[in-house]
């Protein structure tokens, strides 16, 4: 039984150790990028089973990020959790585009990322054992 | 976290030829280097006392916490163990090994082999391929390698810090998160109870306890039987929970304005007084109050923690929190409450003293008004549009105060030249109400009441649908009151007959639409209630008055 890798990307490193304890706690393989480019990198390289990503990010942006992903078969069909700012809203035509499953508005609740990503996964068992 | 780090610093010691291992805080080995010089392999995989000399190292370390240098009997070679210490505490120990001069020579090398019980021509080649050290080299070498144990503790600890802080973290986001979602929940057009519900089931769910119950009490009368509203699990009945509240209460208060207990069944405090008798339902209690610093509305509990924890401090500071800021939206309910009824008892004062001014009219405006909103009701009219004929019908006279005293209470027939200055009422009212914004929506019923849908009214002679509907009902209230009680012309119509004349004149004075469902209604009835209509009563149905006053002003 492989433990699933979740992939969380934000340029807010309190963020990514909020997230990191919170996922690492509930059992998951956690991996974490600063920027939407190792982002990238690091999904390509460990094909994570969900990705949690910031939209606002400098450089590649969490929408471009998953927009990116979707070009490439192995990485097309991982979900995707976007974090945002209040008062930004994403379209839903763009979301489903990029795989972008829930937008959750920051601060968020880390319970509720928690709960989110465990939907995900039950959604998509083909995933299972990356 | 230990073992990731040793790969890498492990692998140039093991070129310098010297060996280290890692233990952890139980004395058993974790770690071997991928690429140990191999005749330490060999020795630690072959020679049983080889390992029982290094485990007894790690043990004697383990007893008396210190870092050894044991040579063995020969001089050949030398371990030391270092305690890799965070806060005093070992967390593992690094074992390193390390061979002298005296394991060089032929001689020496088979006394070492037998010793250890090692096969000497398959170590041989492994032996020329180690490089020995002087005794100082090693000193300096186990002075660099304490210099890792203690770099090795400090990342421990930072990494154990970046954890806890990341737990608090994650706490302190979850608060925040649930201060956001009850704070842009609030709105003054939803009934208390039912916002207090709402925020008791989001702190149920964000601090994990089993039920959160909050006892209500808007105003002073209602002190004596409060509102209890639920979430969750709560094994009581609405009667307990408010006793339970009310010990609580009166508790000594040491967290600001929360009292925590988490022994319901032995607690008592310094007055003696207990809440055993609750520990049926209620194993651990968070007790706060919810109240501003003018207005007290009751107070919330929060039940039996979750999973077994109890309630610390934290719980309690967010509970305080959340509630602290529905305290603050109960007071704006009640200010709110207080501005609406301070408003309509100044129009009611208002429109008293302008009916005052001619006793026949006193008390015709509130009726009016009221039967207004029977008619408006009778159609099927929204609450908030009846609220507006109500409103409109009390101040439809108002212009009555731009009209001499002389006119308005002469008793015998007006002149023409004194109709036609009655006449201009509705208009007066009508520019009076125009300077005002909130209450622009309500000039229609004030200016059009006396119109006819024949078109001979006054003053625009406006016909049929063209006169808004505001001033269709009034007519016909304001016409109905005037049959049915006392003028300086004549005596009050019995209500029969005012049935009659409405019949007769549907069509002609009155929107026969109108006319028809009024007639419906029970006249006699209704009259004799009209007649019961006070201020206060009034008054006390001014709710949404305000709401019908600024939704109205907006459109």
């Amino acid at each position: 039984m492989a433990e699933h890798t979740i992939l969380v990307a934000d340029d807010e490193t309190h963020i990514l150790h909020v997230l990191k304890i919170k996922l690492r706690n509930a059992g998951f393989n956690v991996i974490a990028a600063e920027n939407g480019r190792l982002a990238y990198d690091l999904a390509v390289a460990e094909h994570p089973d969900v990705i949690i990503t910031d939209y606002q990010m400098p450089g590649l942006s969490g929408v471009e990020l998953m927009t990116k992903l979707r070009c490439d078969a192995a990485t097309a069909d991982i979900p995707a959790v976007l974090l945002t700012a209040r008062g930004f809203s994403v379209a839903e035509r763009d979301m489903d585009a990029c795989g972008i499953k829930c937008v959750i508005d920051k601060p968020f609740s880390p319970r509720e990322v928690l709960a989110v990503v465990k939907e995900l996964l039950v959604a998509e068992p083909t995933l299972v054992g990356a | 976290m230990l073992d990731t780090s040793f790969a890498a610093w492990s692998e140039p010691w093991s070129r310098l030829g010297v060996w280290v291992t890692l233990w952890d805080d139980k004395g058993e080995p974790v770690g071997m280097s991928d690429s140990p010089p191999a005749l330490f392999d060999v020795l630690w995989r072959c020679s049983r006392l080889w390992r029982h000399r290094i485990a007894e190292l790690v043990s004697q370390s383990l007893d008396d916490g210190k870092c050894l240098k044991v040579m063995d009997r020969d001089g050949a070679a030398l371990a030391m163990c270092v305690p890799i210490a965070c806060e005093g505490r070992p967390r593992g120990y690094i074992v390193a090994c390390g061979l002298t001069a005296a394991f060089s020579g032929q001689s020496n090398f088979a006394h070492f082999c037998s010793l250890y019980s090692v096969d000497r021509q398959t170590c041989e080649p492994m032996a020329e391929a180690v490089s020995t050290h002087e005794a100082t080299q090693l000193q300096i070498y186990s002075d660099i390698i304490r210099q890792q144990a203690s770099s090795l503790a400090d990342s421990i600890s930072a990494d154990q810090d970046i954890n806890s802080l990341s737990s608090h973290l994650a706490e302190a986001y979850e608060e925040l998160n649930l201060i956001y979602r009850v704070g842009s929940a609030m709105t003054v057009s939803r009934s208390p109870a039912d916002q207090l519900k709402d925020v008791c089931h989001e702190v149920l769910e964000t601090t994990g306890v089993e039920g959160v119950a909050a006892v209500l009490h808007m105003s002073a009368e209602d002190i004596g039987k409060p509102t209890v509203v639920k979430a969750g699990k709560i094994n009581a009945s609405d009667a307990d929970v408010i006793r339970l509240y009310d010990h609580l209460s009166r508790f000594d208060r040491n967290a600001g304005r929360c009292v925590v207990v988490n022994d319901v069944a032995n607690y008592s405090d310094s007055s003696n007084s207990d809440v055993g008798w609750a520990s049926q339902w209620c194993s651990q209690v968070v007790s706060c109050e919810l109240a501003t610093s003018k207005h007290s509305f009751g107070g919330v509990l929060a039940l039996n923690r979750c999973e077994g924890e109890e309630f610390g401090s934290q719980q309690a500071q967010l509970i305080n929190t959340v509630f602290e800021r529905s305290s603050a939206f109960l007071e704006n309910v009640l200010l709110y409450e207080n501005l609406e009824q301070l408003f309509m008892g100044m129009v009611h004062g208002l429109v008293s003293s302008i009916d005052a001014k001619d006793p026949y009219t006193c008390g015709h405006s509130q009726r009016v008004a009221w039967f207004g909103k029977q008619i408006a009701q009778a159609c099927g009219m929204s609450k908030t549009e009846s609220q507006a004929i109500y409103m409109s019908g009390l101040l439809h006279d108002i212009g009555k105060i731009g009209i001499s005293e002389n006119v308005l209470c002469k008793k015998g027939r007006l002149l023409e030249e004194e109709f036609a200055e009655m006449r201009r009422h509705p208009e007066i009212g009508a520019r009076i109400l125009n300077e005002i914004p909130q209450v622009n929506h309500l000039v229609p019923g004030v200016l059009h009441h006396h119109e006819r849908v024949d078109g001979r009214g006054y003053p625009h002679g406006l016909a049929g649908q063209d006169i808004p509907m505001m001033g269709r009902i009034l007519c016909l209230a304001d016409s109905f009151d005037a049959m049915t009680t006392n003028r300086t012309y004549r005596r009050a119509l019995p209500v029969e007959i005012a049935i009659g004349e409405i019949r007769r004149n549907a069509g002609t004075q009155f929107d026969p639409r109108l006319a028809e469902a009024f007639l419906k209604l029970d006249l006699v009835d209704l009259k004799q209630r009209s007649m019961n209509v006070t201020t206060a009563t009034l008054i006390e149905n001014s709710s949404h008055a305000m709401a019908a006053m600024t939704e109205g002003g907006q459109r």
